[in-house]
């Protein structure tokens, strides 16, 4: 290590700068989101994407993979698509007289998978995108294969049309390290999204900045951005508040959560080029590694509190 | 750390002198109002600074102490909230190798090169400190000044020697001096009965005239109520009573002054 190394970390910053403005010549506003979905990545995570349709999930999506320089696929979910459709299947081929079976890789082998319409999948064909999140492999048949690093999935789904959709279960949405509410542009930015895609004939050209490998390396640093110990001990209240507050919540956050929101704080702080974590980066990430991991009691319900407005008044009680 | 010019352990140790400087003016003008205060009783009792000097000292070494056994990080976090959180995790991760520590540490020496420890000394409080220290010094020699003309036996103005004396440099000792330093004995001024003498007080000074006559001891006193006109002390010695002028006690007369000439002019050697 040298201090030129140190002081290369100070460029950071403008990466993560440079990302997000070219990723604005496509995406209009959402740059909170856009910031979640970095974090993900950059953990090496997972996030749910939920949002009512039209909101440019694919599109943010794919620019996201198109300036990280990153393979892409997206898979539709419907109820008659089928775990093979996902990991690939084996197939004949016919070399010089001879057939043979070989493996037809599916489109879970890319770096960023959009799983649009998560919910719509059978619970079978959930369970084989989930295995490939959790351990970074699919198996067929007898044999494993590894996914090639870096791999996240980007699954969403819908809220309003639950008719024909088979939710996730609480365990399942667990693996996601965070749930990303998708809002609706405001109307200044829904003015400049019909201005850019009414007009404008060609898709704005975005730069790749970034690669695998530079990728890789970041996830490596995130893992390396100290936290201090009382940050640490913040999170474990705010954790172990999920779980002993049932007038509020009456199924709280597993320590897969603690695990989630120290390194999604780490990330978030390195996105904001800071080399520490700050209780900031905590406030900022605990709502989407928390929102899905949690029930809310009835009270707390009737009371027509949400998630969001819990987990803020867990954050406040524990500053 | 094995890197640069910077290694955690060196920055808190910067850190700790920091404070320790600031640690130390803070304590320093604290244990001098105490030594002030002190001195004042002290004097009142027209006992020795020695005692205040100690107590101060005593004070200042234990405040150290104390000052010492609290935690670094807290005391830069109390005076520079804006980099508690990176203080922090720079102090819980000082013995981490890994770019991104050796990162924070070099951001953290940046942002201490701008926070100063000076923050922990409240100016405020420091200037009101120096206030009080002054004011603690100046109360006795304004009293000592005042004292005697105001109040009859004035427990001041017994005071008045060894106060006076120290914060002139002088020695206990010579108690009975100071009263006089404006008297002129050597020239043909009045020398007995005039103002400067006059204002000494109700006490009554010998002055011994040395061989040669401008030398003087001036160790000698008793109360000026027993105070009688002592002819014949002599050769060598002169006395003087006070005239208590400003209360319009009694002046020399021309035949006591005279009488007085005599002797000093005896004393010199110079008489006809």
């Amino acid at each position: 290590m040298s201090l030129d190394h140190v002081k290369n970390l100070e460029r950071l910053k403008d990466t993560f700068t440079n990302v997000g403005e070219e990723l604005r010549k496509t995406i209009i506003g959402q740059e909170e989101i856009v910031k979640q979905i970095l974090v993900a990545m950059l953990t090496g995570s997972n996030a749910l994407l939920e949002s009512p349709p039209g909101l440019g999930k694919t599109t943010m999506i794919k620019s996201i993979a198109e300036v990280l320089d990153l393979r892409f696929s997206r898979i539709q979910h419907t109820p008659d698509l089928m775990p093979s459709d996902i990991t690939g299947t084996y197939v004949i081929e016919e070399t010089e007289g001879k057939k043979r079976f070989i493996f037809q890789q599916g489109p879970i082998f890319a770096n960023i998978v959009l799983a649009d319409e998560i919910n719509r999948a059978t619970p079978k064909t959930q369970a084989a995108l989930l295995e490939a999140m959790q351990e970074k492999q699919v198996t067929v048949g007898t044999e494993t294969f590894k996914l090639e690093e870096p791999f996240f999935v980007l699954a969403t789904q819908n809220p309003i049309d639950q008719e024909g959709t088979y939710p996730l279960p609480e365990a399942q949405v667990d693996r996601f390290l965070l749930k990303i509410l998708v809002d609706y542009p405001s109307e200044q930015e829904e003015l400049t999204i019909i201005n850019q895609y009414t007009v404008a004939e060609e898709k704005p050209r975005i730069q790749k900045l970034l690669g695998e490998k530079s990728i890789l390396l970041l996830q490596k640093l995130v893992r390396q951005v100290p936290i201090a110990d009382d940050i640490k001990m913040r999170v474990v209240r705010i954790i172990q508040k999920t779980r002993t507050t049932p007038e509020l919540i009456e199924y709280g956050a597993s320590p897969r959560a603690s695990i989630g929101l120290i390194l999604a704080a780490k990330a978030h702080a390195l996105i904001e080029g800071r080399k520490f974590v700050s209780n900031k980066d905590v406030d900022a990430m605990a709502p989407a590694v928390l929102r899905h991991r949690i029930v809310l009691s009835f009270a707390a319900e009737r009371e027509g509190k949400t998630p969001d407005t819990v987990i803020q008044q867990l954050l406040q009680s524990t500053k | 750390m094995t890197t640069g010019s910077f290694t955690p352990k060196k920055l808190f140790s910067e850190l700790r002198w920091e404070i320790g400087k600031a640690l130390f003016l803070k304590e320093f003008l604290n244990a001098a109002i105490l030594f002030f205060s002190i001195n004042i009783i002290l004097a009142l009792l027209n006992l020795s600074f020695i005692f205040s000097l100690i107590v101060a000292l005593v004070f200042l070494i234990i405040r150290m102490f104390q000052g010492f056994r609290k935690s670094t990080v807290l005391r830069i976090e109390k005076g520079n909230p804006e980099v508690a959180e990176i203080l922090r995790t720079a102090y819980d991760h000082q013995h981490t190798n890994s770019l991104m520590v050796q990162g924070l540490m070099f951001d953290l020496q940046k942002k201490l090169s701008t926070v100063s420890t000076g923050v922990l000394i409240s100016p405020k409080r420091t200037i009101g400190k120096l206030f009080l220290i002054a004011l603690l010094v100046f109360i006795p020699l304004i009293l000592v000044s005042v004292a005697p003309f105001i109040i009859a036996d004035n427990p001041l103005a017994r005071a008045e020697g060894p106060l006076f004396d120290w914060f002139a440099g002088q020695s206990v000792s010579s108690f009975s001096l100071s009263g006089i330093r404006g008297v002129n004995l050597s020239e043909d001024d009045i020398r007995f009965g005039s103002e400067q003498l006059v204002r000494l007080g109700d006490d009554e000074l010998t002055l011994l005239i040395q061989e040669g006559g401008n030398i003087l001891d001036l160790t000698q006193q008793q109360e000026a109520s027993q105070r009688t006109f002592r002819q014949g002390v002599y050769s060598g010695g002169i006395d003087i009573i006070d005239a208590d002028f400003d209360r319009g006690a009694r002046v020399f007369s021309e035949e006591e002054i005279l009488l007085i000439n005599e002797f000093s002019c005896a004393a010199r050697g110079e008489c006809e």
